[in-house]
This record gives structure tokens, sequence and C-alpha cells, in this order.
């Protein structure tokens, strides 16, 4: 019996070792194809260009500024935005021990959109910078909206699935009603904005945007990924957590900043897009288990992943044209889901 | 060494637990015994520093409310009622949890759980999730976790502190027997057990010490010998009782006669 412990090890460890080479293998691919896909067709030469100096030499003025100043912020924010919404999911279903849980479904991202949306539509009649405002007024409503979602869906120190679910649906109904109400309001430019930032979409990307948004994105995902043990044990329950040494009323606030702040950045760089921090945490679960450890770092490549392929079908659909990558996300990720569900139901009935 | 001065739990203005004092010392096994709502479990989670409480509880001469909850988690471990896990986990994954409190790295976690998941004949189960285990695994898996969060693999471990609410609930007889003797074990090492159970014999067969609760009250404590009488346990349970000797060891054993229903309707069951 001895031997067999020994032999047994943690086969968990190497088999998510094998995700992990896979999955980095697999952005590569999505690297190239973002990179090097445009209107007049895929060129893996011009996806590399940019990595040597001599590399633009053999295309246009043209080419050179679309990868440098479009395709290449844009791919880097399209990671950003995958790891980023990945991971505030993950980290919202451990927090609200519940899997259904995702801030674009509880209402948390409605809530930073409606902050955001009001930045747009008044910034400018205000007489202060919207660009600059929105990450913050989107960060506060995310953070206000997960404050309130949590407390009405708590029932005597659980959160309850259904409650959780119904209150999601009440604060996305109010949020969207406060959209077109201020939508009602705004001038034909902020419309227009609004509009098309409902639907999410990467395509406003820029070195500007991406640099000004970083350091909250790499707070929100470093931050979270650190509290990834103590979330864990409170998967468990608050008492067990707890009773393994977790200060769970720092750790629940710590979750809730930095789901808050990520959620808001992401808000307000490119809108609404939905059942990412769903989908991903769902599929790597299959994958790795539910622990955090494992679970958080793979979401975070996968999101980066599904993301890139995404925005990368936004832009194929309807070429010449461009659709909002909410739509794509929606239409991927809403069918994967009962699926999921589905067979996840299947399972613990097997 | 766990000292509890007076200690009584208030809830809603309603009285849980009333001026209780008593010591618990290591190398001892105490058994808390009592009917529903006697404040056994209010009594478990106030020592465990997880509840608030009036009085004095203090662990190594130390305030519960002076421990950093990590340096508690590392002296003792609480094994509570269970309830379903949202989420499956591996058994190993579950148990080395319990080292979390514990640095070290998570090859050394992942062995002491492999350990542990033996210890309790768990490891033919590794392949499956938590989901997939009926109650009484489930159980087992998580008296495993609180043994290993405490105990780990040294034999050199003293002082520790493990709280179980009813572990055996959910066990059959051999499993019964697997976990108290483990906790005998582990208490043999000059640790200190205090569980909570609902079967006499069961306690009669381990303790060293009973506490017998009702109504938030200190009924009886003692031996077994000097609590498990027929009086106290009549007052206790509202149930006609027989107590003999059990066969090989010596330690009570008790028999409970059917009740007729007007009885038990007088009682509180």
């Amino acid at each position: 019996m001895t031997g067999q412990v020994l032999h047994l090890g943690s086969p968990r460890l190497s088999l998510t070792l094998r995700y992990y080479v896979a999955l980095c293998g697999l952005l590569l691919g999505c690297a190239l194809l973002s990179l090097g896909f445009g209107p007049a067709g895929w060129d893996w030469q011009l996806a590399i260009a940019w990595l040597y100096p001599s590399g633009f030499d053999q295309f246009s003025t043209l080419q050179h500024n679309v990868v440098m100043h479009i395709r290449l912020p844009r791919f880097l924010l399209a990671v950003c935005i995958g790891a980023l919404l990945a991971q505030t999911g993950a980290a919202t279903q451990a927090l609200c021990r519940n899997p259904l849980a995702d801030p674009s479904i509880i209402g948390v991202s409605s809530g930073a959109a409606v902050f955001a949306v009001a930045t747009i539509a008044f910034a400018n009649r205000l007489g202060f910078s919207a660009d600059l405002w929105l990450p913050i007024t989107a960060f506060f409503g995310a953070l206000l909206t997960t404050l309130l979602v949590y407390h009405l869906s708590r029932r005597g120190g659980h959160v309850q699935v259904t409650t959780l679910i119904l209150v999601g649906v009440a604060v996305n109904a109010l949020g969207f009603a406060l959209i077109g109400l201020i939508s009602f309001y705004a001038n034909d430019g902020a419309l227009r904005l609004i509009n098309y930032w409902t639907m999410g979409s990467l395509a406003g990307a820029s070195w500007h945007g991406l640099f000004s948004a970083l350091p909250l994105f790499l707070v929100a995902i470093i931050g979270l990924l650190r509290l990834r043990e103590p979330l864990s044990l409170l998967l468990l329950g608050e008492h067990e957590a707890r009773s393994l040494g977790v200060n769970i009323a720092r750790l629940k606030s710590h979750t809730v900043l930095l789901v808050a702040l990520g959620v808001g950045a992401a808000v307000a760089v490119s809108g609404l897009i939905g059942f990412i921090g769903l989908v991903v945490p769902h599929m790597c679960r299959l994958l790795v288990g539910s622990h955090l450890s494992a679970l958080m770092p793979i979401s975070v490549l996968t999101g980066a992943v599904v993301m890139l392929l995404a925005d990368w079908l936004a832009r194929i659909v309807v070429t010449p044209a461009e659709l909002p990558i909410g739509i794509i996300t929606a239409f991927l990720g809403a069918p994967l889901f009962i699926y999921l569900l589905h067979r996840q139901q299947g399972v613990q009935h097997a | 060494m766990l000292e509890v001065c007076g200690l009584s739990v208030t809830r809603h203005h309603r009285t849980l637990l009333n001026n209780i004092n008593v010591c618990f010392r290591p190398g001892e096994l105490w058994v808390i015994l009592g009917e529903n709502g006697a404040g056994k479990s209010t009594l478990l989670s106030a020592i465990s520093g997880l509840t608030p409480y009036d009085g004095e509880v203090r662990f190594h001469q130390r305030g519960l409310d002076r421990w950093a909850d990590k340096a508690l988690a590392q002296q003792r471990a609480f094994m509570q009622q269970q309830h379903a896990l949202p989420f499956g986990f591996s058994l190993p994954e579950l148990v080395a949890m319990g080292r979390t409190p514990h640095d070290e790295t998570a090859d050394h976690r992942w062995q002491q759980a492999l350990h542990y998941l033996e210890a309790l004949q768990l490891l033919n189960l590794t392949d499956r999730h938590t989901d997939n285990l009926s109650g009484g695994e489930l159980q087992r898996v998580h008296f495993a976790r609180c043994l290993t969060q405490v105990n780990g693999l040294s034999d050199d471990c003293q002082g520790r502190l493990l709280l179980l609410d009813e572990p055996t609930s959910a066990l059959d007889l051999h499993h019964q027997h697997r976990v108290l003797n483990h906790t005998r074990t582990f208490v043999d090492k000059g640790n200190t057990a205090v569980v909570i159970l609902h079967d006499l014999n069961l306690a009669s067969c381990y303790a060293d010490h009973i506490m017998l609760l009702k109504q938030g009250e200190l009924l009886a404590m003692g031996s077994t010998a000097e609590v498990l009488t027929q009086n106290t346990l009549m007052d206790a349970y509202h149930t006609p009782m027989h107590i003999s000797q059990h066969p090989t060891l010596n330690r009570p054993i008790i028999f409970s006669e059917p009740q007729e229903y007007p009885y038990a309707k007088n009682g509180t069951e």
C-alpha cells in the first residue's frame, strides 16, 4: 500500500503542465492569426514583421501602420481583457460559492456600464475628459453593484443560487433601463458611441488606451491570482475557511475590490463583453478541477485565447465591416454554457 | 491545553450556553453529549474561536481572541457538520487543503493527504470527485482533512486540538470505530480532542471524559462511569435507560427502551 502511495504522486500537477504548454501554443497561433489577418487575407510574414528591425521592408507604410498602431494594441488588449474577464469570473464564482456567478450575469458589468455611459454622455457637457474618467467611474459603478448584489443575495450567511441570479436579472434590467434613460438625453455623437459600446468591442484599441488601463488590469489579475489559495478554501464554506486560518472579512473585501477594479477597467476600455467570465472557468474546471491554484492560471491563458478567437470571428464574419465582439461571445457562450451545465448535471446524477 | 471559564453564548436575546467552566488537557479525549438543541455545536464553535462568546477561553494560556488566524489554524482543526460542496474536488486536493495554514510545498501537502487517505481507507477512491461520493465517504474525507491539518506526517506534534462535530453521524460501524481510533491515537500523542456524539455506547468506549449538556447548562461532567448513569441519562434524554457492563471493556453499556408515544410527546423529541 505504501508503495502505491509513493507511486501516486500528484497526477493533476503534471496534467496541468501539459495544458499550460498546449495553451501557450494556442496563444501563439492566435497571435499569428490576430496580427496577420486583415481584409486582404492572412499573411503570416506580416504577423511577425514587428519582431525584427527590417521586418517591414517588404511591406507598405500603410501595412506597417496598421500592424503597429491598430492590430498590435488590439491583440494585447484582447489578451488582457480575456484574461481579466476569465479571472474575475473565477473569483466571483468562488466568492459566491456558485458556479453560475459571473460579473456579466449578476449585473456587475451593467452597473459599471451605467456609470461609464453616464460619463460618455455628460462628461463633455460638464467640462471634463471622458477618456480620463471612464475607468474610474466604471470602477465605482462595478464596486457599488458588486456590494449591492452580494448583500441582497445573502441569506443567513450564504449566497443563495436562485436569489443571486434573480438579483442579477433585476440589476441588469435596472442597469439597461438607466442606460436607455441616459441615451435619451445624450447627443448624437455620444449616442453612437454608447450604442456601439454597450455591445462590446475591441475596435477602439490604441496604445494610449492600453497603457492607461494596463496598471488596473495588472493589479486586478495579479491581485486575484495571489488570492487563489484562500479563495479555494472559501469554496469549502465560510466557517471551514476560517478554521483553516483565512481572514474572511479581509479576503472578501479584497476580492470585491479587485473584481470591481477588473470589471470596471474592462468595461471602460471595451464595453460590455459577456459570458467570458462564465464559460472560461467552466471549461477550465472540466480540465483541471475546481481548485483555484490550478484553475486561475489556466483561466487566464484560456480567457486570452477565447477572446482572441472571438475577436478574430468578429472581424471576419461580415468583412469588411466588423461585428461587436459582445455579440460573438454571447452566441458562442450561451449555448456552450447550456451544454456545460447539462453535462455537469448529467455527471452529478449519474 | 484549553481552559474555558464562565463561557456563555447569547443569540437574539436567547441564552444558548450558560456559564460553562471546563479544562481540556493534553492526552484527553472528551465527548460532549446532550439532546438536540442542548448547545453542543454552539460550545464547539465557541471554543474553536469561530463564533463570538462571553467569558474567557484560553488556548495555551493565551485568550482565543489574541491568536492570529493562521497560528491558531496550525494548532487546532474543527470538523463541522457537513453540507454539500458547490464544486467537486479530487480527494487528495480536498485533504491537502488541510495543510494550507502550514507553509509547505505543494508536493509535501500532497504526500500527507495521500497518507491520511490511506489511513481512512479512501485511497481506492482517489480518482473520484467529491460530488460523486456518498455522505459517509465525504465525511471520512473531511475527517482526513482535519486530522491532516493538525497532525501532518510528523509524530512529535503535541498540544494540538481537534474539534469534531458529529464525525460519525453518516458512517457505518466499521468506520465509526476507525475514525474514533484515529482520534484516540492522535490524543495519545499528547493532544486533545473534543467530540460531539449521539451514540452513547460509542462515547462510552472511547471517551476519557464526558460532558453532558441540557438546555445550554452543564448537566454532568466527569469520567464515563460518573456521567453515564441511569438517573443522569434519563434526566438528559427523557428516555428509559438501563446500564450494564461491556463484556470485554471496563465500560458502561447503555440500553434504551422503546417508548410509548405519549411519553415521547412530553419529552423534547
